[in-house]
């Protein structure tokens, strides 16, 4: 079966070669789109999977980790009181506008955490460390939010809201979804981005041994009023469906991979059945001989597959380059067996159901048209 | 030597073609006996039916009317695939432009029908090779059809239909690109094989294969209209 299929296909190869760029192209087009779509979503929320939070505190009309509102401070010492809280510690977001020593200006989410328990710490650090930030005036900033990345030295000055700050901390891949992040102290967050000092953006707990994040969230949510607790991964979750459902990423993502397969199984079906038309007669003859309609149904299916399979294995090659390349831009994402798995799936479907076509032809084919 | 059998048999048979408003009568009923140890020459000028004979014999083609009898098997009541069964098993046909598969090399042609009966690749172009030769054309079995010669995809078409060596061989103008050397060989070759208890059935224009036939039948407008022993 498979030496018959392989001597179809390698007697027309200009048709096996365009089904192959067929399956090539649909498949780096969907596997690039979800690169994308798996990049954006992790930016989504990279501020809370990136914390060593086990809860987020947050005004109870916060749904997405990137427009949190503000929360009272007060509830930080109360929240210590709640069994099972281990640490309760302030964390600020702030908008501000940043200048650098070369002239550059790029708008920034000032990060404020709080040390020494660092509940949210600047992560990917290339240079310097995160002890950095306590120094006067000290930031972290990602190479790749900043064009002049190769002049960046540790110590070096900038403006911040037109005060004077250090890049203290330097980081390599640790983006913001809004924009460039700069994480520094609670209480220059506050000052740089003009936050009250009652408030905060989220108090971030971490629980005690012996105590699990649900049950310490429960008993927050039910013991204050204006507050919600949300366990990491829950808070994470629903970051992203927020920012999914109001953003059409989502939508235009499964929309483009929709395209894809549809299109590649158009260029696909189309070219086996054309492949199929011409060599009719040696279908026929098949049957004439004695092949049923399963044993065609078979070859047609097995050249799909050794089509679909060479397409694969190059769209893999060339995602795999793809994701370096991107990420020495600074698009940084993994794809997971998940992604390769249903990579597959779509491989599976763009070829098998383009050979739908040409397998209805080749059978309905009668073998008495040997004879015209 | 086992008393002559009946092979296959048409009863009363009739193939209609409907193209639009036109119907062709490309076959009348037709009542006819296929024996064992016998080579049947089947003649007529062109459009008589004598395709059409064959091919119900050969179960490629329903008929319209009567019954196909393949084995003692009425094959009416078949499937696709016990359809096709039959066909592999007992039924080898050299068609009459040949039908070499053509992504396919001579070998990998004569080895089809033997992989379709269950036979492994190797064993399968084994058995394949050994016909070849048997056909002088061993030298060429790594060739596809289109650089052969006529009368050399003639003898790949006639090694393909031996290959599964089937009890009845429907012959549609096997000679007709061969000189009279190969003919000759041919066709001795399909009286022998016939002498061996298979049923030979030749189509043919060519009065010079008069001489190796047992039987000949002569159709004309889709009748038999005479036959000679
Ligand atoms: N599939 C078909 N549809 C319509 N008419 C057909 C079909 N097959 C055969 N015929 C007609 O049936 C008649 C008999 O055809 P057949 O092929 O049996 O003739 P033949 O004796 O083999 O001729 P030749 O010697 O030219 O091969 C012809 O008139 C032919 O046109
Ligand atoms: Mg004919």
């Amino acid at each position: 079966m498979f030496r018959q299929a392989l001597q179809f296909i390698n007697y027309d190869k200009p048709k096996a070669f365009g089904a192959t760029l067929g399956v090539l192209v649909a498949i780096f087009l969907i596997g690039q789109q979800a690169g994308i779509f798996i990049f954006l979503t992790s930016l989504m929320t990279t501020l809370v999977d990136n914390s060593k939070a086990d809860i987020w505190v947050t005004n109870d009309k916060a749904r997405d980790a990137n427009r949190l509102g503000t929360i009272d401070m007060r509830y930080a010492q109360e929240l210590k009181s709640v069994p099972g809280v281990n640490m309760a510690s302030p964390l600020v977001l702030a908008g501000a506008n940043a200048k650098l020593r070369n002239g550059e200006q790029l708008p920034v989410q000032l990060v404020g955490v709080e040390a020494p328990e660092f509940l949210l710490e600047p992560w990917r650090v290339v240079k310097g460390s995160k002890y950095g930030l306590l120094d006067n005036g000290g930031v972290s900033v990602d190479v790749f939010d900043i064009s002049s990345m190769d002049s960046l030295v540790a110590g070096e000055p900038l403006e911040i809201n037109g005060e004077r700050s250090y890049i203290k901390t330097i980081t390599r891949g640790a983006r913001g979804f809004g924009g460039t992040l700069m994480v520094t102290t609670v209480n220059r967050a506050r000052t740089l981005g003009q936050v009250p000092s009652n408030k905060a953006s989220a108090i971030l707990l971490t629980v005690k041994d012996g105590f699990s994040a649900d049950s310490v969230a429960a008993a927050v949510n039910r013991s204050f009023f204006g507050i919600r607790a949300w366990e990491r991964e829950a808070f994470s979750r629903q970051t992203r469906e927020e920012n999914l459902s109001n953003s059409g990423i989502g939508t235009s993502t499964f929309t483009l991979i929709i395209f894809a397969i549809i299109s590649g199984m158009v260029i696909i079906g189309l070219t086996l059945y054309s492949a199929a038309i011409e060599r009719l007669n040696d279908y026929a003859t098949m049957k004439a001989i004695g092949a049923s309609n399963g044993y065609v149904t078979r070859i047609i299916l097995t050249q799909a597959l050794l089509i679909a399979t060479v397409g694969f294995a190059l769209a893999a090659l060339l995602l795999v380059g793809f994701r370096k390349g991107i990420a020495n831009a600074g698009v940084i994402f993994e794809y997971g067996w998940m992604l390769w798995a249903g990579l597959l799936l779509a491989t599976l479907l763009l070829s098998l159901g383009g050979a739908l076509l040409a397998i209805f032809r080749i059978r309905k084919v009668e073998p008495a048209s040997v004879f015209r | 030597m086992p008393e002559p059998e009946v092979l296959a048999r048409l009863e009363e048979a009739k193939k209609v073609y409907r193209t639009g408003d036109t119907t062709i009568t490309a076959l009348d009923a037709t009542t006819m006996d296929i024996r064992s140890e016998e080579l049947v020459l089947i003649e007529g000028p062109s459009g008589s039916g004598k395709t059409t004979l064959i091919s119900l014999i050969g179960c490629v083609i329903y008929p319209t009317d009567g019954k196909v009898f393949v084995r003692g098997v009425h094959t009416s009541g078949l499937n696709d695939r016990e359809l096709s069964k039959l066909r592999l098993d007992n039924i080898g046909f050299v068609f009459q432009n040949f039908n070499l598969i053509a992504p396919f090399s001579a070998l990998d042609n004569v080895a089809f029908p033997l992989r379709l009966m269950g036979k492994s690749g190797r064993e399968a172009r084994r058995e394949a090779l050994a016909q070849l030769e048997k056909l002088g054309l061993a030298g060429r079995r790594q060739n596809r059809p289109r650089e052969l010669s006529g009368g050399q995809k003639q003898r790949v078409a006639i090694a393909r239909a031996l290959a599964t060596n089937p009890r009845i061989l429907l012959c549609d103008e096997p000679t007709a690109s061969l000189d009279h050397a190969s003919l000759d060989k041919i066709m001795s070759e399909l009286r022998n094989l016939s002498r061996e208890g298979k049923a030979v059935v030749v189509v043919t224009h060519d009065p010079r294969l008069e001489e190796y036939a047992d039987r000949i039948v002569r159709v004309e407008d889709g009748k038999i209209v005479d036959e000679k022993t």
